[in-house]
């Protein structure tokens, strides 16, 4: 299933969700913001990361 | 342009002092003057130290008559950025909220810098929490380009980088998180370092976003950048991402032939779109390498077309950094693109967070076994010359692009990647604005890109162009 777009409304509760209280005016500019991302989270949903791999962890150590 | 072609290096500055030509305490005086003749128009500091700096520089000298040398940094005047916690001196992050915060103990490299001999001249102006590319600062204004005040000098270290480039000191520190030392260093025409992940301790430094910050060198050499890594790099216990790796003599090698090492050019995604005078001089700096006897390759960069993807999703760890102010009555002191973008972080879902770090571990993986083929990459460090202040989109090679992308679209995946990058002078356009060519190797081999870069520039000389009204 594709990821719905996230309304005016829907940025307001998430980030309501995390303690935020934002203006009408910078809602709207999230909102936009939100949009811009959402191309970034689609190429995510394209990929197969594997079933089974531990997912790694950057180890600064290793050459 | 031969007049404009002055001003000595770190190293040649720190030779002088050493053999009693040239006192600190003079070379900190000049740096002041050149301050007060350059940063009415540049804006490049939020602080200036002088009575510290020069009380230091004649501690400095004395030192030195007496015997007592703490190193290649003895009594050499430099500055730092605003986000590394300074003992005692405010530290502004570039934010109102943080803008009467005065710190009671240094950061880590605040320490090795000092221990190592260096002055702080003063702190630098930034874009604000570092989160953007251009110093573009409502609070503490804007940083100028000292080859073109119309112009941006990039960010966040923009402070930074105008300051090196206009003779305001020998070196400085910045931090990178998306380019944040490389774009000033090549929009403003000197050397910039982002070394390893893990190889220099961010302990004290205000945090963006933890996986992907990094604290490195501007400077006008890479032999001046290898100097000020020396004194930086090392184990901190109290940075959690810090290697215990020993760190390797940087200056041992530095003049090391470089004839035998394979360099890939990467096509996708570095040089399309790009500004066909940016492209003409990070080739003609390629053919410089190819001339010094590097084999060049052309390669494939693995993955070029899911690592932007990535830096917007993990970025959102700044969310997690701010979440406490943006929650209380200080949210109204952010400026309104930064609390924007901070609440975009805030409801980025925890599972595509952690996706994407999976991804990122994977691509990861993929860029180590490129560099079974190969010792280092070359590419232009940015797609452009400096933006002019307020371009918020600018026409690249006929593509219309918005300036952060643009500006970012070549660095952002080193932070990923966790690689070192440096970028070095490589030419001009026929605006007169610096261009650089950026080289990147495999983790822990700072070694060899500042070899790399040293060897460029005993062959070339836009390392020592000055900007018009340049003091030294």
């Amino acid at each position: 299933m594709a990821r719905e777009p996230l309304t005016l409304d829907d940025v307001r509760r998430q980030l309501a969700l995390v303690g935020i209280e934002a203006d009408a005016a910078t809602l709207e500019a999230v909102h936009r913001r939100v949009g811009f991302a959402r191309t970034a989270l689609e190429t995510l949903d394209k990929l197969d990361l594997g079933m089974s791999d531990p997912a790694p962890i950057y180890r600064p150590d290793e050459k | 342009m031969e007049e404009e072609r002055a001003g000595l290096s770190l190293a040649e500055l720190s030779r002088r002092i050493h053999s009693g030509e040239v006192a600190s305490s003079h070379a900190t005086e000049e740096v002041f003057e050149t301050i007060a003749h350059e940063d009415g128009k540049l804006n490049s500091f939020v602080t200036l130290l002088r009575d510290q700096a020069l009380q230091a520089s004649e501690a400095a000298d004395q030192m030195l008559r007496a015997g007592q040398d703490l190193g290649l940094l003895h009594g050499v005047p430099i500055n730092v950025k605003d986000i590394f916690a300074t003992k005692g001196i405010r530290t502004t992050a570039g934010s109102k909220i943080l803008g009467e915060w005065v710190p009671d103990e240094d950061a880590t490299v605040i320490t090795r810098l000092l221990r190592a001999g260096a002055l702080l001249v003063g702190k630098t102006n930034m874009h604000e929490f570092a989160f953007g590319v251009t110093t573009e600062n409502p609070f503490y204004g804007v940083t100028r380009n000292p080859w073109d005040p119309e112009r941006v000098p990039g960010g966040s270290s923009g402070g930074s980088g105008a300051s090196v480039a206009a003779g305001m000191g020998y070196a400085t520190l910045g931090t990178d998180t998306g380019g944040s030392i490389r774009i000033p260093a090549a929009l403003c025409g000197i050397v910039g370092l982002k070394p390893t992940y893990g190889r220099v301790s961010r302990h004290g430094v205000v945090p963006l976003s933890w996986s992907l910050d990094h604290v490195g060198p501007l400077t006008r050499t890479a032999e001046d950048a290898a100097i000020v890594l020396q004194a930086i790099a090392g184990h901190d216990t109290k940075d959690p991402a810090s290697s215990r790796r020993p760190v390797d003599d940087y200056l041992a090698t530095i003049n090391d032939p470089i004839d035998r090492l394979t360099i890939g050019v990467p096509a996708e995604p570095f040089w399309d779109p790009i500004q066909p005078e940016v492209a003409s001089a990070a080739r003609a700096g390629i053919d410089v390498l190819k001339g010094l006897g590097v084999t060049v390759v052309e390669v494939e960069f693995p993955s070029a077309d899911q690592l932007p993807s990535l830096q917007p999703i993990i970025l959102s760890e700044a969310a997690a950094y701010h979440h406490h102010w943006l929650q209380r009555p200080e949210a109204a002191d952010y400026s309104p693109q930064l609390k924007t973008g901070l609440m975009q972080g805030a409801i980025i879902p925890a599972v595509d967070y952690v996706n994407a770090q999976r991804l990122r571990g994977d691509l990861r993986s993929e860029a180590r076994d490129l560099f079974w083929r190969i010792d280092a990459l070359a590419m232009p460090t940015l797609p452009i010359v400096a933006p002019k202040i307020g371009e918020s989109s600018l026409d690249v090679g006929g593509t219309e692009l918005e300036t952060t992308r643009a500006l970012t679209r070549n660095m952002s995946p080193f932070n990923l990647l966790g690689f070192p990058a440096l970028t070095v002078p490589c030419g001009f356009d026929s605006q007169k604005l610096p261009v650089g060519l950026q080289i990147a190797g495999r983790p822990f081999e700072e070694d060899l890109i500042l070899r790399i870069g040293h060897a460029y520039q005993q062959v070339t000389d836009w390392h020592k162009w000055r900007p018009p009204g340049d003091a030294t």
